[in-house]
């Protein structure tokens, strides 16, 4: 984790311990993920750390997605699907699609707009092509956690239902 | 004791609707209601940014959650009193197979509806109901102005 990243900086750290070959398409990716993404770029999502197995990002969720005074809770859900997948091709040897088997989300409090929040996320394994991920969303400025994720992803699914939720 | 499955009365539709106008999250999922025989269908109008991946063009799997997610606390708040407030504590959704670039359907199951939590189901559909994309569990604490919480 790299928390004391300022919030703004572009620079990220891209860990030693990823394998050459897979960091064009993680670069790539996570292009997608900041800049073209429908949802994501209007969260101001950056990433601060990518290594071998995690990944960390910051984001602000503007407004329009609160419901009353708090930020809606599908949205962590939005962003610790994606996040999660990232983590998967962090530890491949070569890019694979994949797909999201189940997900678990809880939210443990109201998340309050316009405010940085880091989000971070690890794989902690895949076996039997079955990856199993875990992550989190944290109020930077409170250290508040906010909502916790939990999921498992196929890797390497094949035609249509080769769905790598990016 | 409360009801662990309280109706939908007459006013669930027009109260469902008031809540989706008031939340940014549901008009950006384009959600809508109808009555549809004994209970309610909730729909989720695409457009392309619920896209997961623009390549395959399937849902995003975190769209696929949230839209079931609101639908059930829609579901719970239509059936509970105005007063009663809701939080989602806890979604878990299963993708059961690929989604397409389409509108998504979802109808809810109140399994228990007990003084102080919810616990739903959602099933949600694009090609016919006996063909489920997703289903998930999701957990609503409810806090209810009427009831002391002593228990």
């Amino acid at each position: 984790m790299n928390e004391e990243t300022p919030a703004g900086t572009s620079d990220i750290a891209l860990g030693d311990d990823l394998p050459s070959f897979i960091v064009p398409m993680l670069e790539a990716s996570r292009h997608h993920i900041e800049k073209e993404h429908p949802i994501f770029s209007r969260l101001s999502l950056q990433a601060t750390r990518i290594a071998r197995g995690e990944a960390a990002f910051t984001l602000v969720v503007p407004d329009d997605f609160s419901e009353g005074n708090a930020i809606h809770g599908g949205i962590f859900t939005i962003l610790l699907d994606t996040i999660l997948a990232y983590t998967v091709w962090t530890r491949l040897e070569k890019f694979m699609p994949i797909a999201t088997i189940n997900l678990k989300t809880d939210y443990l409090g109201l998340a309050q707009p316009s405010q940085r929040i880091a989000c971070t996320a690890r794989c902690e394994g895949i076996s039997d092509a079955v990856a199993f991920c875990s992550g989190k969303a944290v109020m930077q400025h409170t250290g508040d956690v906010v909502a916790m994720a939990e999921g498992t992803f196929m890797v390497g699914t094949k035609g249509r239902s080769s769905a790598s939720r990016l | 004791m409360p009801a662990a499955k309280p109706p939908l009365d007459e006013h669930a539709l027009a109260r469902i609707e008031a809540e989706i106008a008031g939340s940014g999250m549901s008009r950006w999922l384009h959600l809508s209601a109808a009555r549809d025989g004994d209970g309610i269908t909730y729909r989720l109008g695409f457009t392309e940014e619920h896209i997961g991946n623009p390549v395959l063009r399937a849902l995003h799997g975190g769209v696929v959650s949230a839209f079931l997610e609101s639908c059930a606390r829609l579901e719970l708040m239509a059936r509970l009193p105005d007063t009663a407030r809701l939080r989602v504590t806890s979604v878990h959704t299963s993708y059961l197979r690929s989604s397409k670039a389409q509108d998504m359907f979802a109808r809810i199951d109140v399994q228990r509806a007990g003084r102080r939590f919810g616990f739903l189901e959602a099933t949600g559909w694009q090609d016919g109901a006996d063909n489920p994309v997703a289903r998930a569990a999701i957990g609503i604490r409810i806090v209810r102005a009427d009831t002391q919480e002593t228990d």
